[in-house]
């Protein structure tokens, strides 16, 4: 685990090490003895030194997940492999069912025409009705029901009642509200109507502004794991991901965009059909339809992507091309799309929430994509990883059994699995079933708290806040109905609910 | 786990083993109790030393490794030199069960390994999830003691009168030397930092301006 070496070619320590050379030209007392304490204590709390810190911070997070779960046991890995050349022949098949090649490079009229409408890309989609998705989340549903270990023992099997029968080993109920403790009534949350505009409130606010001033990551995860202040959330989602847009990233941002003017891609129209169906026909969302175009674009072709799959050792769709202008008759691999990453049905729908907090179309763009590289990728694939899909999955089911046996009960005798139903909620984040205030707390937490395991237990949580309703129902389309309309659902208060 | 040895070599060792069993409490045809403990031998055909074991685990929870040596009196005893290494973070999990260990001689609890005839290996799985449990692919390893050519070569020239060391009689003044060093040392460190970084953050997706995929495969055509 090497986290100094990848952090001397930033621009955050070529800055740490000028602040450091300035302070011992410019000290007279330093002499070769104490030259490390007297540099240490007088760096210490600098802007300089602070990025340096939060650079770590960060790293050691990401490189402690990897280390725990590096290595996913065989039929896991197995699973994922299938899954991937499944996603392979279905894209291929829409390829040749329309004729359209995957990728080929536009004219410059073209792209020409395209800069000009940047800003409105949603003229420029014609006729969708021809695209469908790659694979819907019900497919991926069904693939990790068919998940089976070969080394499970028949006793253990027969004694789970839920669909998910794979041994991953998920955190246990005490565990679980040990490490949400922060959500407990004990501490004040904001973001609650009741709360809105109390003096506490304001105090809070006040904490907040003095926290979002020091730019510490460890700090302003804490703090935001009560809830960020409405007006303060935008700059500590960006100080908890350690997201700053130097001019580097400028330079990045302009030659992804430029990749866009020059390249076609049959995955855009795939994305510009999931916008078209899921994010414009939201009421709340549909506002965000430009800015939604212009990410997913750029997402496709950001092949800094890759990196969150290579550690996981997951492969990236793979094609074989020939040079155009020379003579080289070999097939050359490269990566299709990009960023190696095929998207579900409503993909579109886990970046447009993020619009709500960011305007600008540049650091909206950056916190996405650091946000997909820290936790959303962790949602299409199938690893040993207790925050991946199957995990989650895991995790819902044990959390609704342990908690409510008798609902849970309830619910197999009408010939229902509950996975089924939270399964849609989990992998889209929620997004697009909760009012859009409440989704951001939500997601404020997944933030502070580096987890994606809030999602199931908040989906456990809506069925024990809807119990008595669906105890008291016949049969399942009942039950359906009744887990239908989430819009007057308060995150906060179920969550306290769960943990209480 | 694995400790570089760039410039040793590796030899194996070979062995003979024995099939793994299971251990039973009591009256091995009366119980129906899983005590959820294995163990095998490892016999070496020649007592040697080693320095490296490696295998692959299978959904084993726990590890000890005894040793015993060749040269045994009567009072010859087992050492251990691995008491329950927890290879499964969680046993009822997944975590650790079909991973590949290395334990390189320092993880032991005695070193002193020479002369090794026979190994013991008891393997533990608590948790009644799983059926079977093992450890496979077992290697042991050890460094190639014998001399390298350069090696044999410079102690030749020491000692022959040929070829004679370069002395240096006078040395310049250390305020110069250490200036040109540290001019030296900052091009060696700027050297190495070009050539650390070897692959690039965020390679170009496409080939000399080429991108015309028509279909996606996992074969080379």
């Amino acid at each position: 685990m090497d986290l100094t070496n990848p952090l001397l070619n930033t621009q955050s320590y070529y800055e740490f090490l000028k602040n450091v050379q300035e302070i011992a030209s410019n000290s007279a007392d330093i002499s070769l003895i104490n030259m490390n304490d007297v540099l240490i204590n007088r760096i210490k709390n600098s802007t300089s030194s602070r990025k340096i810190t939060n650079l770590i911070f960060s790293g050691l997070e990401s490189s402690s997940n990897d280390e725990k779960n590096s290595l996913s046991g065989s039929y896991l890995t197995k699973a994922q492999t299938q899954w991937e050349k499944k996603l392979v022949k279905s894209f291929n098949l829409i390829c040749t069912e329309l004729n359209i090649p995957l990728a080929k490079k536009r004219s410059i009229v073209e792209g020409q025409e395209l800069k000009r409408i940047w800003n409105e890309l949603g003229t420029n989609v014609s006729d969708m009705k021809k695209f469908r998705p790659i694979f819907t989340t019900s497919e991926l549903l069904e693939h990790i029901l068919m998940l089976k270990c070969s080394n499970f023992s028949d006793l253990a099997l027969s004694s789970t009642t839920g669909l998910i029968n794979v041994p991953i080993s998920i955190k246990s109920f005490a565990e679980l509200k040990r490490q949400y403790e922060r959500i407990s009534l004990d501490f004040f949350q904001s973001g609650l109507d009741e709360n809105l505009n109390s003096v506490i409130e304001q105090e809070k606010h006040k904490n907040g502004v003095k926290v979002v001033e020091i730019n510490d990551v460890v700090l302003s995860k804490e703090f935001s794991k009560t809830g960020c202040t409405r007006s303060l959330r935008s700059k500590l989602w960006s100080q908890i991901l350690n997201v700053d847009i130097g001019n580097l990233d400028a330079v990045y941002y302009n030659y992804l965009k430029q990749c866009v003017f020059e390249f076609d891609f049959l995955i855009d129209s795939i994305y510009y059909k999931d916008v078209k169906t899921k994010a414009v026909n939201d009421d709340q969302l549909f506002v965000f339809e430009d800015l939604l175009y212009q990410v997913l674009l750029m997402f496709a072709r950001d092949t800094h992507v890759l990196k969150c799959f290579e550690q996981k050792s997951i492969q990236p769709p793979k094609a074989f091309i020939k040079l155009k202008n020379s003579s080289d008759l070999k097939y050359h691999q490269v990566i299709y799309p990009p960023n190696g990453f095929i998207p579900f049905d409503g993909f579109s729908m886990l970046v447009a929430p993020i619009c709500y907090v960011y305007s600008d179309p540049m650091l909206l763009y950056f916190i996405f994509r650091k946000i997909f590289i820290t936790h959303f990728y962790k949602l299409s694939i199938i690893s040993s990883d207790p925050q991946s899909i199957v995990g989650l999955c895991a995790l819902f089911e044990n959390f609704l059994q342990s908690k409510d046996p008798k609902l849970f009960f309830q619910l197999r005798k009408m010939d229902m699995q509950p996975i089924r139903i939270a399964f849609k909620w989990i992998i889209r984040a929620f997004s697009g079933y909760l009012q859009s205030a409440q989704l951001l707390e939500l997601w404020d937490r997944i933030l502070a708290f580096n987890s994606l395991e809030i999602l199931p237990i908040f989906a456990a949580g809506i069925f024990l806040y809807r119990r008595q309703s669906l105890m008291s129902v016949p049969n399942k389309l009942h039950v359906e109905s009744i887990l239908d309309d989430l819009k007057s659902v308060k995150v906060v208060t179920i969550l306290q609910l769960v943990f209480a | 786990m694995t400790e570089k040895h760039p410039s040793k070599q590796w030899l194996t060792v070979g062995f003979e083993t024995k099939n793994q069993i299971r251990l039973f409490i009591g009256e091995r045809s009366k119980t129906q109790f899983d005590s959820g403990c294995k163990m095998f031998d490892l016999f070496l055909k020649d007592p040697f030393r080693f320095d490296e074991i490696s295998f692959k685990n299978f959904y084993t929870g726990y590890l000890t490794i005894k040793v015993k040596e060749k040269y045994s009196n009567s009072d010859n005893e087992w050492r251990i030199i691995l008491k329950r290494f927890k290879l499964m973070p969680d046993v009822h999990g997944e975590s650790g069960a079909n991973q590949t260990f290395h334990f390189s001689k320092d993880m032991f609890l005695d070193q002193e390994l020479d002369n090794i005839s026979q190994l013991r290996f008891i393997l533990q799985q608590p948790s009644c999830n799983w059926k079977d449990f093992g450890i496979d692919d077992i290697k042991l390893k050890a460094v190639n003691m014998d001399q390298s050519i350069e090696a044999l070569f410079y102690e030749w020239s020491k000692r022959s009168d040929k070829i004679k060391m370069k002395s240096f009689e006078k040395l310049p003044p250390v305020q110069m030397l250490s200036t040109r060093l540290q001019s030296l040392w900052l091009l060696c460190n700027e050297a190495t930092k070009q050539t650390a970084n070897k692959t690039e953050d965020n390679p170009r997706f496409d080939i000399d301006g080429s991108y015309d995929v028509n279909l996606l495969s996992t074969n080379q055509p």
